[in-house]
């Protein structure tokens, strides 16, 4: 506001800095990794508030799946997290389980956790790759895209497809493994424990690296919970909360992992955590493949499925944290309602508070260290 | 989780009308949609709850009514709650827990905009998903959606 001193302003400098300038990052943004606009206030180089605007991918899913069949919506969950859709097939078909008290035989269950760790590995490496860009280490974009495409590669072998798999059933998996994957994926386990040891040397032990992450957007533990978000963002800030361990499902409670955890709640801690679960998802692939057991991967059920009335839920650890699954039944073939309690939608919400203060030049680190993934936001 | 649900049945009474045990660690209560608040209240402050993580909230529509569904974790105890409730259609109106739950806050909204529930106290209660300019409560049973009109096919069937 130009001050002229014929007719001297009535605001104070205060005042006038206080109102800020506002600009918009996005829904069209390389950094935001989808359509997300950011409405930032300003002042000068420091954020002094921030409005996320979603709703740019909504297809009303939820709404889609009411008019559906239960076994009809699994093709709609792999357009959620389109970077970890095994994950969310595996969330609805546990929740129709649950509401229809199915039975999965053992090595199906065995299969699934083994998928869900190499798709964890696969969105893992999306993660570090566009991080990385995102901070202007282009290299790491390649190297982990290098390695994600033998994960793909493996799911492609086992699912037939690349990115929308659709390969988890109600009752256990469509079919048995390939043959020979076992060995196939023993050997990826071998070469990507080496490929780690890159990462860190390019990432981890970078000190210009270090010097962006570190100390930046802090997120409390006290804030982390009244938030409710999950996954690496929750864990980097102190709390132990993993589906995996605090309500077991499938075979998780048999095989041996560290959840890794970590104090800081900064950008640096975030990556710290998924870092160390891609060694973590390496040691339970190994035991998995080690325990299991022959036998059928498919429960037999009616072709008609009609669970009894009654709500159920389920929660599943996605890369991105506590997926969960709600369904309400009244014992017609289709759901009643289907709700879709997606990480990234909680883990986003948390964004205004962590960028208070922050300098624009951290907008990226830190919108990048949440790791959010648009599809399952909008729904 | 026995002794907690009776301290809460004592502070309470009549406003749980339903509570089972569905496994160990985890209960599901029914309670009345005017204490729907005091119950949250109690369950974050009571040292024998202690249930400080807003896992999820949301809404259906049964035709008749609309349920209400939270879901809460204990850090402390590792414990899990869900909480029901059921308000009128004609008026949907509930106390917001935003203020107790800052992670509510964005479900609050959302469950507006598919069903036009009102969270009473809620700091910024507008559409989340929809365009501002929305007309209706698309989630609702009784919505009507209109087939958008693909000019070189003539309208679509709904699904």
């Amino acid at each position: 506001m130009p001050v002229s001193p014929e007719k001297p302003s009535t605001l104070s400098t205060v005042e006038i800095l206080s109102q800020g300038m506002v600009i918009n990052v996005g829904p069209q943004h390389p950094s935001t990794h989808g359509v997300l606009r950011l409405i930032l206030t300003l002042d000068g180089e420091q954020i002094l508030q921030c409005e996320p605007v979603i709703g740019y991918l909504h297809r009303g899913l939820e709404k889609m799946m009411e008019r559906r069949p239960y076994r009809h919506n699994i093709p709609f969950t792999d357009r959620l997290d389109y970077l970890a859709a095994l994950s969310n097939n595996l969330g609805i078909c546990q929740c129709i389980e649950r509401l229809g008290g199915v039975e999965v035989p053992e090595r199906a269950k065995y299969i699934r956790v083994l998928l869900m760790e190499l798709q964890r590995i696969a969105s893992h490496l999306v993660f570090l790759g566009t991080f990385g860009t995102d901070l202007g280490a282009t290299t790491m974009f390649l190297y982990a895209f290098r390695e994600r495409e033998m994960v793909l590669d493996l799911l492609e072998e086992c699912t037939g497809a690349r990115l929308t798999y659709n390969w988890i059933r109600v009752g256990g998996v469509p079919d048995d493994l390939p043959e020979g994957f076992g060995e196939k994926v023993l050997a990826f386990v071998k070469l990507f424990r080496e490929r780690i040891e890159e990462y860190d040397q390019l990432l981890t032990r970078n000190r210009i690296f270090r010097s962006r992450t570190q100390g930046i957007g802090v997120l409390p533990k006290e804030m982390a919970l009244a938030y409710g978000v999950s996954g690496p963002v929750l864990r980097a800030s102190g709390v132990a909360y993993d589906i995996r361990k605090v309500d077991p499902y499938e075979v998780y409670d048999r095989v041996e992992f560290e959840v890794p955890v970590f104090d800081r709640g900064d950008v640096w801690a975030r990556y710290l955590v998924r870092m160390e679960e891609l060694r973590q998802s390496l040691r339970i692939i190994e035991q998995v493949l080690r325990d299991m057991p022959d036998g059928p991967v498919q429960t037999k059920l009616p072709k008609i499925f009609k669970p009894p009335a009654g709500i159920a839920y389920s929660r599943v650890e996605s890369p991105r944290g506590e997926l969960s699954f709600m369904m309400v039944s009244d014992g017609s073939p289709n759901p009643v309602r289907v709700h879709i309690r997606a990480p990234s939608f909680v883990n986003l919400s948390v964004l205004p508070r962590l960028l208070e203060g922050a300098k624009v030049a951290d907008l990226v680190a830190i919108l990048g260290s949440i790791d959010v993934v648009l599809g399952e936001i909008d729904r | 989780m026995n002794e907690a649900v009776e301290h809460l049945l004592q502070r309470f009474g009549e406003a749980v009308t339903e509570w089972t045990q569905v496994r160990a660690n985890e209960v599901r209560l029914t309670v009345a949609p005017s204490h729907w608040r005091e119950v949250a209240q109690f369950l974050h402050d009571d040292p024998l709850w202690q249930m400080d993580y807003p896992a999820d909230l949301t809404v259906w529509d049964t035709g008749t009514a609309f349920g209400v569904y939270l879901r809460l974790w204990s850090s402390v105890h590792n414990t899990n709650v869900v909480v029901l409730t059921s308000i009128p259609r004609d008026e949907p109106r509930i106390a917001s827990l935003a203020s107790l739950y800052p992670g509510v806050n964005w479900h609050e909204r959302e469950m507006y905009d598919m069903y036009g529930v009102i969270f009473e106290g809620h700091p910024n209660l507008k559409r989340i998903l929809l365009p501002d300019d929305w007309e209706g409560f698309p989630f609702r049973k009784d919505y009507v959606a209109e087939p958008s009109g693909d000019p070189l096919h003539g309208p679509q069937p709904v699904n």
